[in-house]
Parts: structure tokens; sequence; C-alpha cells
């Protein structure tokens, strides 16, 4: 029933409505015609049945013959619906245009999706892919695929397997990352020693290769041998190695920070100017005058582009809000000046602990609210002070 | 000729209908019938629809009859038929 439906749709269908004279005559001489009537159905003194809407105006004689009198119920179709705008030349002309244009898009890509990774950015596959000829708008046909997995394996890397994979207008670029390694010595280089990088207190010593001159324990100072590459046999003679561990110590680290009562800072002055562009794949159609910007502005970018199962369409419109920026004297009363040092102490906590360096507590700390703010802590760590330094073999014994 | 042609499908054994029109009736239960070699209809009506075939009139007694389809000497006749007679 439903093709029978969409049939009807798409010719046009009049439901019209036969009264009095004789059904069955008008029926049989309609069908003997070539006119295909169907669902007939008879009520009463009124005979209802479906036909071609261009085949409606040849009913009338037969409808005359049969003493019939016929009425159009219902008007259903394709060729109804387009009916009312058969003068408009326009229309059709559009309809082709947007099909020409759908037809030479799908010859480019679209949209490049990169699938697969954990750590690696999209950005920087996009990027990276870009550079190599894969970018909206690109023609995937004219890409070497090969030259571009070679060339993008050899700029990324972290990652052991790279495939443009065309999927009709969007490039899916599916990638593996390289699984971490550990880390294998080379025992061949020159021979060192491992010193410390600064003082502390030892706490744990992992000795891969040479032997260890201090102890857990021990306090050491910067510039003091903890493993040493030079090791005596028990027959006196002596061996020389690369030294190689990792000396665990309780350091401690001060750091300051220093908010002056008023301060030079780049800030926002003025209204913002709002630019907006047309993009569509890698184009941008700019949507306002062409007058240059003047002084230092700060730029911040806002897309709108419609998204469809998760994926961003290649088109829509990119609003860039250019705020300017001028040197502003900020003054910090003595409590902001410290809101301030907290904050940027913060920052520098957190800088530390990237490093790879434990903070276990922090031991002291004092705040001069005088012409601004100093503040100072000091922080108790835990590192790894080992620093590899190679050893002068050829020096004279002292 | 019609029945030079019936002769020679019953003594060939041929399928009835191979040389000749012939009518051909498929009942649905008593819900729908497919008529083939039907020439016209000679009466439409809710409660009786009688076809003209090449084989005589074929009449349908019922309740809520109506031809859904009728094209290429094929009529469907659909309804609640309860009486079904053939007149030469």
């Amino acid at each position: 029933m439903g093709w029978l439906r969409l049939w009807r749709f798409l010719v046009g269908y009049v439901r019209f409505c036969a009264e009095g004279g004789f059904p069955a005559d008008f029926l049989s001489e309609a069908t003997a015609r070539g006119i295909r009537l169907s669902d007939t159905e008879r009520k009463g003194e009124r005979f209802y049945a479906y036909c071609p809407a261009k085949q409606y105006r040849l009913l009338r004689p037969i409808a005359k013959r049969a003493c019939m009198r016929l009425r159009v119920v219902r008007k259903s179709g394709l060729y109804f619906r387009l009916f009312p705008y058969r003068r408009r030349a326009g229309l059709p002309v559009g309809l082709a245009m947007a099909a020409a244009l759908l037809v030479l898009l799908t010859r480019f890509v679209w949209i490049v999706q990169p699938e697969g990774n954990v750590r690696l950015s999209d950005a920087r596959i996009l990027e990276t892919v870009a550079a190599l000829g894969v970018y909206p708008g690109c023609r995937i046909d004219e890409v070497d695929m090969e030259n571009l997995r070679m060339q993008a394996l050899s700029g990324l890397p972290e990652l052991v397997y790279l495939s443009v994979n065309p999927h009709g207008c969007v490039a899916r670029v599916a990638v593996k990352e390289r699984e971490g390694q550990p880390t294998i010595q080379d025992f061949s280089a020159p021979v060192s020693n491992l010193v410390a990088t600064r003082e502390g207190r030892i706490l744990s010593l992992r000795v891969y290769s040479g032997q260890a001159a201090v102890a857990v324990g021990d306090g050491v100072a910067a510039g003091t041998l903890l493993v040493s590459g030079a090791v005596e046999s028990a027959s006196g003679n002596v061996r020389l190695f690369r030294a190689a561990g990792e000396v665990t110590a309780e350091t401690f680290h001060t750091l300051t920070v220093t908010v002056p009562a008023t301060e030079q800072q780049l800030l926002p002055c003025g209204k913002a100017v709002y630019r907006p562009s047309l993009r569509f794949l890698k184009w941008e159609l700019p949507l306002f005058g062409s007058g240059e910007l003047q002084g230092t502005y700060a730029v911040a970018e806002y897309a709108r582009q419609p998204q469809r199962n998760g994926i961003t369409l290649p088109v829509g419109v990119i609003e860039r809000a250019y705020t300017p920026l001028a040197e502003t004297a900020v003054h910090f009363s003595p409590d902001a000046a410290l809101v301030t040092a907290e904050e940027r102490m913060a920052q520098k906590i957190g800088a530390l602990a990237a490093s790879g360096v434990t903070v276990v507590e922090q031991t002291a700390r004092t705040a001069d609210t005088e012409n601004g703010c100093t503040l100072t802590v000091t922080l108790r760590c835990e590192e790894n002070i080992a620093f590899e330094r190679r050893m002068d073999i050829t020096a004279a014994n002292p | 000729m019609a029945k030079l042609s019936r002769r020679i499908e019953r003594a060939l054994e041929m399928p009835t209908g191979t040389l000749r029109p012939a009518l051909t009736m498929e009942l649905s239960g008593n819900r729908e019938a497919v008529v083939e070699g039907c020439r016209r209809v000679l009466r439409y009506d809710a409660d009786c629809i009688c076809l003209d075939t090449v084989e005589g009139v074929v009449r349908f007694a019922g309740e809520d009859l109506r031809v859904t389809c009728f094209a290429g000497g094929t009529a469907t006749v659909s309804g609640r038929m309860v009486t079904l007679g053939f007149e030469e």
C-alpha cells in the first residue's frame, strides 16, 4: 500500500465522486478507453474512485454518456503541489543549479575527521595532513596517499599508523598511536658519574650501573658524587662504566612572587569590533569592510557551524571579536596584591609539580604587603636529583 | 473456434486458457476475488456486482462490495462476499 501511495503522489491522483446514472457502464467504458480507475466504491447512489490527474478530463464525456455528474473530492500529489509554481522559471533553474552544485561538490572533501587518537590532539593531526594536501575543499583523488602516509608518519613520531580513508565527502584520518616504550640505557656511551643537582637528603637509591657513593639518609650538596662510574673489583682493577640510576632526595624549594603596588598590564580597552565571515569548506567570505585595525588587539573566534551526527559541517558563520588592548597601570591594594600573589604562586607551584617534582608540604610562608606584596613560600619536595656528568678520564691524577 | 480450442486443450492435456481466453478466478477467502477474462461491469452496487466475462456472467453478492481495480481484463472485487453465481 505504501508503494501505491507513493506512486499516486508522484503521478498525481484525483479522488472523484460520480452521482446518478449507471456506474457499471461508466466503469466499463473508462477501463475500455484505458483510464485506470482504482479503489472504486459505491455508497448509495454515489460512486467514488481514484483517477490519474491527467486522465480526469477524459472522464467527462464518459460520465455524460453514463448519465452521471462528476465532482472532484480531493486532489493530491506532486503534480498539484507544483502546479501553482508552473510560471516560476527560477524554481526549476534553481533546482537544476542546486543539483549540479551538489554533484560538483561531491568531488571535494567537506570534512576531515581524525579517528583513533587519544593522546595526540585532533588539531595537530589536521594541521599535519592539511600541509600534505588533505583539507576541506581538496580533491581526494589528487592526493598521493602513500607519500602522504610516509610524510605524515615522519612528521608525527607519536604515530605508528596513519591512513586517510575517503568516505563520501568525509576524509577519515585513521591513526594508531605509538605505545610507550621503556627507555633503553645505552651502556656503550662514554663513561660518566651521577652527581646531585641540588642539596638534599637521600631517600632512596636505584643504581642501574656504577657504584653508589652515598647511602640512604645521607645529606648531599649540589655537585656531590652520587653514583660513580669507576668500579673497583676485588682484585683492585678499576673498570669504567656509564653510571645510571635514580636518586630520590628530600629537597627544599623556596619560591618568591612579587606583585608591585602598581603594575603595567595589557588590558582590554574600548568596544570590541566584530567581524563576521561566511565559511564554506576552506574559503571564507568576509562580511565586513576592509578597514585596517590599528594597535594591539585580542582576537576571540566564535564559529556557528551546524552539526550533524557529531560532525561539524564545513559551512557556517565565523565571528571574530577584536578587542583593543592598551598598556594600563593597575593599582593593587594590599589585599588585592596578596590575592594576586597567591594566584601566581599557585601557578608557579603547578609548574614545579609538572617538571617532575613531588611537593610534599609547605613548610614556611611569609607575605610582605608593604608597597605591593612579596610572597615567599618554602616547599618540602621529593625529586630525582641525579644528574649525569661525563667523566674526564684523560685528566691527570692529582 | 472456442469449442475447437477447448477440445485441443483437453486432448493435449494443456492447462485451460492456453489457446483461448478463459475465465480464471482466484479467491482469497470470502474477502477478495481476482477475476481474469473480464470484459465489462454489468452491475455495480454495494451489495451486488455482476461481471461480464469471456465465459458468461459472474455475480457476486454480499456486503460492502467494491471493484478495487479493473484494468487489462482483470477485475479485483473486494468486500464481504456471501454468494457467488455463474450465469450463461
